[in-house]
């Protein structure tokens, strides 16, 4: 199944790419969508004006982007909007609970793919094809097949059922400080083994600098780190074909040394490190390069926020002695099962409008990451997000990874916890108190009794 | 039919409130701590597994023990801290004459924050490369202090902790040293005691009742720290900060969501904390 799902992500992504790269032009911003006077907004007035929908969310752009389109949708449809807005481990436990109790408290929810597997066995969110299906809740202008299939399947779906649409479809990359790598001639990294070499040149080049700035806080952000160079380094944390477990394998044992040895290039206080301290001391000039997720690349280029938004360039991750093996993960955006329905169907018409083809431009260009393939060559998007380029290249690594027959996040509900184990056993071989060998046996029992559970 | 005495309808609301948010969820708790259950795999599929989680807590649980003992020493270190410095401040404001109020309202805006905020708030004063503390003491030429690394990320725990919770402290001493009665003291001045004698002998065995009490709620409450460990370190680097909540919250619901297991490591806890209870229940009976 998984080398089908590949085949269909790599030829959507090829074909995103080659429409980028050839610059042919679809038309985004000018088609019909929701506005006063056409049908459906009529009838979502009708039926759903007045009703309050309660969103389940993270800090993030696509939620920054999609609050800022709030108002005109309330004074669009007559729908108000409640946010509820939390950390993202938190918005997943909150969202479990909420679904044990059954309280239908949100209507409306972001999904992290990395949840989905975890999700998907209680039923948390609500399939969505029966609306996506119906002509009167979606009409044609929504065009839900413009959203880059890559997105579709692998940010909203799950073994093939859709439960999101998806707002924040990323994948990891190399951010550097194009200054300091042309004032000391080099080049932004190939290999996984040249940017330990670049991480440990720039380390004290400078008054304050360090090499590099990835995420290493204890458990399931040590895991993500780690995992973003993992496959490239011929590791990985269980094997998706039987489900055993391979923490102790020699390439997941030899890519955590890996990963502790290039942190040594970090900050001191990495061990603390979410994206947000990794993206921070990036921003803030203290380190050369940055690997993370594209979908928050915009705050590095946002002068208010960052110091060297004007003395970065964007590269694809750098490829491992086992293969070129990037990231695909992301955010969509969906709807709860506990929900009534008609609530489900007002949260529906909030995430048609958000997500429409017609206020994808505004999405994206009030901070939103584009997930429709119309807007990939859009030079109003492009001058937004000129990491774009870099993030398709980013996309095709990740597609190499699915040719293999496998996923980012392996599709098991038990993933989650794996990661988790995995995360915290590595953070104890960067804090000093354990060796990679030590550790990762010790996590393969951990992991073998989950598995086994 | 017996009429039922009238006594039991007024206290039946409480007793009612206490069933519902206090008794049953106790039950409930020891009820689960049983199975198996697993929040992501749901109620229905949960088994009954009797002493499994207790045994697995104390044989295979790799932090156990060890976050017990940071636990403890997070708990033995604050507090005292804590008790000391409330005890210092406590008695300067008692001698204060002017600007008394405005000091008290200054002293307690840490207690009354909120400590998730708190947390995160430290997180950055504390970061190595653009945090306020490390910019300070860099202006009086002390170098960059790796304040959340493995070495001593419990030490700033333990200081936000100090930081938040001393005013509480100081409002609990101060209350008692206020409550004092003048003639002890002015007899002993009469017979020439220094002021330490004072303190050693009059003030401190006159408010040890209190102080006691203070130290009692103190050492149940950073026994459960929680919020300040998640916002600051999330019990790393590696387990450096896993004190016992922490590491009940990390397997049941850091995505682990062992709910079953966890909530045999809450009962762990709600044992070790019971003496704390029947001494605080004495103390506030004897009073």
């Amino acid at each position: 199944m998984f080398r089908k799902l590949g085949l269909v992500i790599l030829c959507i992504a090829i074909g995103s790419v080659t429409v980028f790269a050839t610059g042919q032009k679809e038309e985004g911003a000018a088609a019909a969508g929701p506005s006063s006077g056409d049908a459906w907004t009529d009838m979502v007035k009708k039926a759903y004006g007045g009703m309050t929908i309660t969103v389940a969310a993270t800090s993030h752009p696509a939620a920054d982007s999609i609050r800022a389109m709030e108002k005109d949708f309330t004074a669009l449809t007559g729908i108000k909007v409640r946010w509820d807005s939390m950390e993202e481990g938190l918005l997943r436990q909150k969202l479990l609970m909420e679904h044990q109790s059954k309280t239908g408290v949100y209507d409306v929810m972001m999904i992290d793919a990395f949840n989905l597997a975890e999700y998907q066995p209680s039923g948390v969110a609500l399939p969505l094809k029966e609306l996506i299906d119906n002509k009167e809740m979606t009409p044609s202008w929504y065009d839900y097949e413009d959203i880059s299939g890559a997105f579709r399947d692998g940010v909203g779906g799950y073994k093939n059922v859709v439960y999101g649409i998806p707002i924040a479809g990323e994948t990891r990359f190399l951010g550097y400080r194009k200054d300091l790598f042309e004032k000391y001639g080099k080049q932004p990294p190939k290999t996984l083994a040249e940017m330990l070499e670049l991480a440990k040149f720039f380390t004290g080049k400078e008054p304050g600098l360090y090499g590099i700035g990835m995420r290493a806080q204890r458990g399931i952000h040590f895991a993500s780190g780690w995992m973003t160079l993992m496959y490239s380094l011929g590791g990985e944390f269980l094997d998706q074909k039987t489900w055993k477990p391979l923490c102790n394998s020699p390439g997941t044992i030899s890519s955590l040394e890996y990963y502790v040895n290039l942190l040594k290039y970090a900050p001191p206080d990495v061990g603390v490190y979410t994206h947000e301290e990794a993206i921070s001391a990036f921003m803030a000039g203290k380190t050369a390069m940055w690997l993370d997720a594209t979908a928050i690349a915009p705050w590095i280029l946002d002068p208010s926020k960052s110091k060297v938004y004007d003395k970065v360039a964007f590269a694809p991750p750098p490829a491992g002695p086992a293969g070129d093996f990037g990231v695909m993960a992301g955010w969509s955006i969906g709807i709860s099962s506990d929900s009534p329905r008609k609530q489900q169907e007002a949260a529906w018409a909030f995430i048609m409008y958000m997500t429409s083809k017609k206020n994808s431009k505004a999405y994206v260009l009030g901070g939103g990451t584009p997930t429709r393939a119309s807007l990939l060559n859009d030079p109003d998007v492009l001058k937004v997000h000129p990491y774009l380029p870099a993030m398709n290249l980013a996309l095709k690594s990740a597609d190499n990874l699915v040719k293999t027959g496998r996923t980012w996040i392996p599709a098991n509900v038990k993933a989650i916890k794996i990661l988790e184990v995995g995360g915290e056993f590595g953070s104890r071989v960067q804090a000093g108190e354990l060796s990679a060998k030590d550790a990762m046996d010790q996590a393969q029992i951990q992991c073998e009794k989950i598995m086994a559970e | 039919m017996k009429k039922m005495p009238a006594h039991y309808l007024f206290i039946m609301p409480a007793l009612v409130l206490l069933v519902l948010i206090v008794i049953f969820p106790t039950i409930f708790l020891y009820y689960i701590s049983m199975t198996n259950y697993d929040m992501t795999v749901g109620w229905d599929a949960k088994r009954f597994v009797w002493f499994e989680n207790f045994i697995y807590l104390f044989l295979d649980e790799p932090l156990f023990w060890k976050s017990l003992g940071i636990t403890f020493i997070f708990v033995s270190v604050s507090v005292s801290c804590e008790l000391v410095l409330g005890m210092i401040v406590a008695l300067g404001l008692s001698r204060m004459n002017r600007s008394k109020r405005l000091f008290v309202s200054l002293i307690i805006i840490p207690m009354v924050c909120t400590p998730s905020i708190i947390s995160l708030m430290w997180k950055l004063i504390l970061n190595t490369e653009y945090g306020v503390a490390n910019y300070l003491l860099g202006l009086v030429r002390i170098g960059n202090i790796n304040w959340l690394g493995t070495g001593t990320a419990l030490a700033s725990v333990i200081l936000v902790d100090i930081w938040e919770w001393t005013p509480f402290m100081v409002l609990m001493l101060y209350a008692a040293l206020q409550a004092l009665p003048e003639e002890p003291f002015e007899a002993a001045v009469a017979d020439g005691a220094t002021k330490i004698q004072i303190f050693f002998y009059i003030t401190l065995p006159m408010m040890m009742k209190l102080a006691l009490i203070a130290l009692t709620l103190r050492m149940i409450d950073s026994f459960k720290v929680f919020d300040t460990v998640y916002g600051l370190t999330q019990g790393g680097p590696g387990s450096a900060t896993e004190v016992f909540s922490m590491r009940i919250f990390r397997t049941g619901f850091q995505h682990s969501n062992w709910t079953g297991r966890a909530s045999a490591f809450a009962i762990i806890m709600l044992l070790i904390m019971s003496p704390l209870f029947s001494r605080l229940t004495r103390l506030l009976r004897d009073r």
